[in-house]
């Protein structure tokens, strides 16, 4: 059996999402796919590809870093920026991670893009 | 107070947020999947090109890596430098152009490694311009043929196989043969004639002891304002070894796009089609024939090609390529010399046998060729040297029939004496690049029978006494004759003037 590339398969299982299946039977599939095909440990890689085809579906995934737990309206202008970015976007789901060592100001991590508006880039980028 | 400090931390935060339309905005990333052996794979940047350079964020700061293979699922990208920072989930950054070294006339006499970075201990190289290390080579309508000379200063290699500003010639042997003696005195040759070509001397995973014995030569023979030496070492990352012939053809270019002249050394093509092989294979690619990957002809034309004599609506200016390959056991019909053949523009061949018969430099007459011909040959040369290379082929042959000891008659003799006396004037010191004036004076005397009483061992002596002669009686016309621009042929004014000299020299060496 031919190899499926892992962007073939992130694009089905988010039509499947954005077509308004249930995302644990999507996730089933796609994880008895990657055993019966001995490719277990390419699921992380799959779940990236998963986000990032669900761009053209409208909905992006990211992550933002943050030393602080960041208040709504923070987490609000976050989202209005991602859809401010990518027209066709009308969901924005963010996932908060927090970590000391930015410092200050916020990491926006999307699928194939990032913002980085930390201290600690600005305080690396001085001592370049 | 404490709260004042959040409350102002908070507003910080919030003023951060509400700038982030005007900070550097979103950028492609990926991350590093995984690493080894100087390759990083990495998940993301679907928007990356061939040969585009990357940012990998690590602990120890940013590390550059150029994108080399592009596939569906990753990219596979080959770290420039030390790859032990680069770790797994490194995130990965477009740099959003191709990978440029430093070029212009402020590299001139150091060295540097791939990226222009000093390796000479001296100050740290500033240069106004850059040039792209992977760059499309000339179109048709922007050439001219090659038809400037550009002199080594080895008579043999001067006569036989004429080398014209913008030809590649390659040179090619075993090891120990000689190669790059032949390419260090046609650097010294440059700079002793004044030719105002600039020297790039790319060493490819070359001894460092020997690049350090290289450069230090080049100083004492005062060549080394007029040379950039690109060096990679045997323990350089693949990734150096291969960008290193593309940097110091960038490097290069810069003078050819200028109105000037350079020469390109690649010392040598074997090493780098070697680099290359073993980062297609950490890359996965297919392997072909001795395993290089399918692309290696590719590697080597597209670099060669490069080397070009401009139009004069361009500027005229030319890059001259000598690239050098190593054979084993004298094979040039395995894959890679094969290949470099094919693509230039003639190639010299290094004999062992004739080597280790003291006949240095080694060139085998009949193996050797210039594609280019006389069209890039001075027309003193050429008027004295015509017969030159038929002439040596013949004797060759000959000469190995006479080993039966056979009866020979009197013009076979004559002829295997004369040719015993060329090869004997085509020997040459190292170090010692002679001008046009001494290449034409000696194969005059010789090819005329004006040394034909003198014996072939005497035969270095009694060319000293003549170019000395020569020089003490006549220096203004030697000076002419050196500009290459008149024949020497039976009854022209030069022609006698060394028809009176050899003949006085001769008398003191004949047998």
């Amino acid at each position: 059996m031919a190899m499926v590339s892992r962007r073939k398969l992130a694009n089905l299982a988010a039509r499947r999402i954005a077509g308004g299946e249930v995302k644990a039977s999507v996730l089933r599939d796609l994880a008895a796919y990657l055993i019966d095909s001995g490719r277990q440990r390419e699921a992380e890689l799959l779940v990236r590809d998963v986000e990032t085809a669900m761009l053209k579906h409208g909905i992006a995934v990211g992550t933002v870093v943050s030393a602080r737990k960041l208040s709504t309206d923070a987490l609000a202008t976050v989202e209005g920026f991602v859809k401010h970015h990518y027209k066709t976007v009308t969901k924005v789901v963010l996932r908060e991670r927090l970590d000391s060592s930015v410092i200050g100001g916020v990491r926006l991590e999307l699928p194939d893009k990032q913002l980085d508006a930390t201290i600690q880039t600005r305080l690396d980028k001085l001592t370049v | 107070m404490a709260e004042l400090q959040v409350a102002e931390l908070s507003k910080d935060l919030q003023a951060a947020i509400a700038g982030l339309e005007q900070s550097e905005g979103l950028k492609d990333a990926g991350v590093v999947i995984r690493v080894g052996d100087g390759v990083a794979w990495v998940h993301g940047l679907s928007a990356a090109g061939y040969s585009e350079v990357l940012e990998i964020d690590t602990k120890a700061g940013v590390v550059e890596a150029f994108a080399l293979n592009l596939m569906e699922d990753e990219i596979g990208a080959v770290i420039l430098g030390d790859d032990s920072q680069v770790a797994a989930g490194n995130t990965v950054r477009l740099k959003g152009r191709v990978l440029e070294v430093p070029v212009g006339e402020e590299l001139l006499g150091r060295v540097v490694d791939p990226l222009g970075r000093p390796l000479d201990g001296g100050p740290a190289i500033k240069t106004k311009k850059t040039g792209r290390v992977e760059r499309e080579a000339i179109g048709v309508m922007g050439r001219k043929s090659v038809h400037e000379p550009l002199m080594t200063g080895i008579t043999s290699i001067d006569a036989m196989f004429p080398i014209g500003r913008g030809q590649r010639e390659l040179i090619i042997g075993d090891r120990q043969t000689g190669k790059t003696a032949i390419v260090l005195d046609t650097m010294i040759n440059q700079a002793k004639q004044k030719t105002g070509v600039v020297n790039i001397y790319v060493a490819v995973g070359q001894k460092l002891s020997k690049i350090a014995r290289l450069v230090e030569r080049l100083k004492q023979e005062g060549v080394m304002e007029q040379t950039i030496v690109v060096a990679t070492g045997p323990s350089d990352p693949a990734s150096m070894l291969y960008l290193a012939p593309y940097a110091g053809t960038a490097m290069g270019e810069y003078f050819r796009d200028n109105k000037g002249h350079a020469l390109m050394i690649y010392d040598d093509l074997t090493k780098h089609a070697v680099a290359y092989r073993q980062m297609s294979l950490l890359l996965r690619r297919p392997p072909g024939r001795e395993a290089f990957p399918g692309d290696v002809f590719y590697l080597h034309s597209r670099l060669l090609e490069r080397s070009a004599k401009l139009s004069d609506d361009l500027g005229a200016g030319s890059l001259t390529a000598l690239p050098i390959i190593e054979t084993q056991a004298g094979d040039i019909s395995a894959y890679i010399p094969t290949n470099v053949i094919s693509i230039t523009d003639g190639q010299i061949f290094m004999e062992t046998d004739l080597f280790y018969q003291g006949i240095r430099p080694a060139i085998s007459a009949g193996l050797s060729v210039s594609r280019v011909g006389g069209a890039a040959q001075t027309k003193a040369v050429k008027s004295v040297s015509s017969h030159l290379k038929l002439g040596l082929s013949q004797f060759r042959e000959l000469a190995s029939f006479a080993q039966f000891g056979s009866d020979l008659d009197e013009a076979t003799k004559s002829q295997i004496e004369r040719g015993q006396r060329l090869t004997e004037l085509l020997k040459q010191a190292q170090y010692q690049p002679m001008g046009i004036w001494e290449q034409v004076a000696s194969i005059f005397a010789v090819s005329e029978g004006y040394f034909d009483n003198v014996p072939a061992a005497k035969i270095k002596d009694a060319q000293a006494a003549l170019l000395t002669k020569l020089w003490t009686d006549n220096k203004a016309e030697m000076r002419e004759l050196n500009k290459g621009s008149e024949k020497v042929e039976a009854g022209s004014p030069s022609a006698k003037l060394i028809e009176k000299a050899a003949k006085s020299a001769a008398k003191g060496f004949e047998g």
